[in-house]
């Protein structure tokens, strides 16, 4: 059956239960905003926001598009929302507001390293574009195709290429020159 | 693509992989959506203050300079200004005039679902209506140039020229004019109020006797209540808001006659014939406190006229309409139309009602009871755009619901009303016209007619190319 045009009509009964969608998807969801926030999202309080957000829409939700396309793309919103409340915090209340935000332990899986690493790559990646960003994180931390990232975000796969290869080239000439500053060598060899 | 630097790809290989949410986080989130638990409060509290502050204040700075609650607009002599309406009717102010009107975070007059009150020269007109276009020249001539469906102008004093597409119409004291969109009919003021034009109270009975011969009688009737022009004199003529308050010259020539209007909401109808009560029925009983006239303090010597009746049915209207469109408060308008229904369960707005209890629901999203609503509405496509526009959502609600039959029936209907064979091109009749083929090569394709729906969807593509379902269509088709 034809999906129905985005109108008032209701959603087809039985498909769009919250309880449903949430138990399918939060685990994607939480991965989804550890990839797109780095590790200062608390991931259980934006994973929160999401549904919450979901909640409120998912009457709405006419099946335009795929459900995992719009779950991304409220995850989306809701992490680059925090990242921006953060940076917003870090300017008025100073860098140790932020370390109230980082959210969990770390796991056993997580050394200390790995976590210096992961802020490090993302105290990089935060200085490209938000569209060079996004698509980076999803095609070499996700390891997604380009026929992938456009099925989840809508950006045609010949774009996400040129996006990926500009930003590939952006990250590589900040990391250089942090490397040279000894930020990122420092880093290494703590890790080493 | 290659990555071309060793070091980032070992650096970028190095992020630790995201680690799954604990059984503990998956239920603890699951518990605050669902309510049952209140999770984390003191930090999003904090996080809420420091953003909460800032942005209060910004608020209240903005309210504080400037963004009042209402404008004024004042127009000097011998300029023009004219205000486009949100919903494209137009009010042209020729100075010397002043337009008071309610504004949010705009400065621009909106007249949509609001109130202005007009003056210019020695006229001061009162409009509240989505559908009308009015002008008033400074020679005094009131040119209505958009009378649109369900609008009606009266005179109960003096004389008011209307133009009416390019040719000017006279109304006298006790006419008024009505239009369904495409002609202008002429009948007199009573047969909606149930007052004589000179003030005299008539029984409810007589203002269902037909007039025997309208002055103009191009067009069926389609009463409702919109603009009234001129103030009825007589008791009742200082009670109720959508009374004149004030009637400088019963039979004045035009330049000194004193406007006013009333504005309902959209589309009212007057009760059939056959459904008003008969010339033995006796009025209720003005101290029954359930009697829409008690609400306008009708003095308990005289029975409840039906001109304070439609007053107080206008009034519980109007504050479901401000709850609705102004407030923003569906579930408060929503009651008051509850109320409505309980005390003018006939009344001659019922129809008003319900189509303002669509909104209601549709803004709550209680899409279920707005279809029980919507199947209860005679809806007729060929009147009126609103009339095709909830066709148009009852047959997406209905196919929604599985209905597709009726929801194929209505798509269809809405089609055959808008095609060049039918009555218009209006504006937006293409948004229309493109959900209802898709909606129906929805519907065909679930009735199991593969090749109707096939036709259905090649004549959406050849007229939206570039539609909103353009890309699902010819995947349809390509399969």
């Amino acid at each position: 059956v034809l999906p129905l045009p985005k109108t008032l009509a209701s959603p087809p009964p039985g498909s769009l239960e919250l309880e449903a969608v949430y138990r399918a998807h939060v685990q994607r969801v939480a991965r989804w905003v550890q990839r797109l926030g780095g590790p200062l999202v608390d991931v259980e309080d934006a994973v929160h926001d999401v549904f919450l957000k979901v909640q409120r829409l998912l009457p709405e939700f006419r099946g335009d598009s795929e459900l995992t396309t719009w779950l991304y793309r409220i995850t989306a919103n809701v992490v680059r929302h925090r990242r921006r409340k953060e940076w917003l915090r870090r300017w008025l209340g100073g860098a140790e507001a932020a370390h109230d935000a980082a959210g969990h332990a770390p796991s056993v899986h997580e050394t200390f390293e790995q976590q210096e690493t992961a802020r490090l790559v993302y105290r990089l990646l935060d200085r490209l574009p938000e569209r060079h960003r996004t698509i980076l994180i999803l095609c070499d931390l996700e390891e997604l195709s380009a026929a992938e990232v456009e099925a989840l975000t809508g950006v045609r796969a010949a774009t996400v290429r040129v996006r990926l290869h500009r930003a590939r080239a952006q990250l590589a000439a900040l990391s250089e020159r942090e490397r040279r500053r000894g930020g990122i060598g420092d880093a290494e060899e703590g890790g080493a | 693509v290659s990555r071309g630097d060793d070091h980032l790809a070992a650096l970028l290989a190095d992020v630790p992989p995201p680690r799954a949410l604990s059984d503990v986080e998956v239920e603890r989130i699951a518990q605050s959506l669902t309510g049952r638990r209140r999770r984390r409060a003191s930090a999003s509290r904090a996080r809420r203050w420091w953003l909460g502050v800032p942005l209060a204040a910004a608020l209240v700075a903005v309210l504080l300079l400037g963004r009042g609650r209402s404008g004024d607009l004042r127009v000097a002599a011998g300029d023009t200004v004219a205000l486009s309406n949100a919903n494209g009717a137009t009010v042209t102010l020729a100075g010397p005039a002043r337009l008071a009107y309610g504004r949010t975070w705009s400065d621009a007059p909106r007249l949509y679902d609001g109130t202005a009150t007009l003056t210019t020269g020695a006229r001061s007109l009162r409009l509240r209506t989505a559908t009308a276009a009015i002008e008033v020249s400074p020679d005094g001539r009131v040119v209505v140039t958009a009378l649109g469906p369900g609008v009606r102008v009266a005179a109960y004093s003096g004389t008011v020229t209307i133009e009416w597409q390019g040719v000017p119409v006279r109304l006298r004291a006790g006419q008024e004019a009505r239009s369904d969109g495409g002609a202008i009919e002429l009948v007199p003021v009573e047969r909606a109020h149930g007052r004589e034009p000179g003030g005299a109270e008539v029984p409810r009975a007589a203002t269902s006797q037909r007039p025997s011969a309208p002055t103009s009688p191009l067009a069926p009737p389609l009463p409702s209540p919109l603009l009234t022009l001129g103030a009825p004199s007589g008791p009742a003529a200082d009670r109720g808001r959508d009374v004149a308050a004030h009637d400088e010259s019963r039979l004045a020539p035009v330049g000194r006659l004193a406007l006013h209007a009333r504005v309902t909401a959209t589309l009212p109808h007057l009760p059939e014939p056959g459904s008003a009560p008969t010339d033995t029925e006796t009025p209720p009983a003005p101290s029954s406190p359930a009697t829409a006239a008690t609400l306008l303090e009708a003095p308990s010597s005289a029975a409840p006229s039906t001109t304070s009746a439609l007053a107080a049915e206008t009034e519980l209207l109007t504050d479901a309409l401000d709850a609705l469109r102004h407030d923003h408060r569906p579930d408060r308008a929503l009651a008051l139309l509850d109320r409505h229904r309980d005390r003018f369960v006939d009344g001659p707005l019922a129809a008003d009602a319900e189509r303002l209890r669509l909104d209601a629901l549709f803004d709550l999203g209680r899409t279920g009871e707005a279809l029980d609503v919507l199947d209860r509405l005679a809806l007729d496509v060929d009147r009126s755009g609103r009339g095709r526009e909830l066709r148009l959502a009852r047959a997406e609600l209905r196919a929604a619901a599985g209905r597709w039959s009726d929801a194929r029936a209505d798509f269809d209907a809405v089609l055959a009303a808008i095609t060049p064979t039918g009555t218009s091109a209006a504006a937006g009749a293409d948004a229309v016209v493109e959900r209802a083929l898709y909606g129906s090569a929805a519907c065909l394709l679930a009735l199991g007619d593969r090749d109707g729906a096939r036709v259905t969807l090649r004549r959406y593509l050849d007229r939206f190319p570039g539609g909103a379902h353009a890309a699902a269509a010819r995947r349809l088709l390509a399969r």
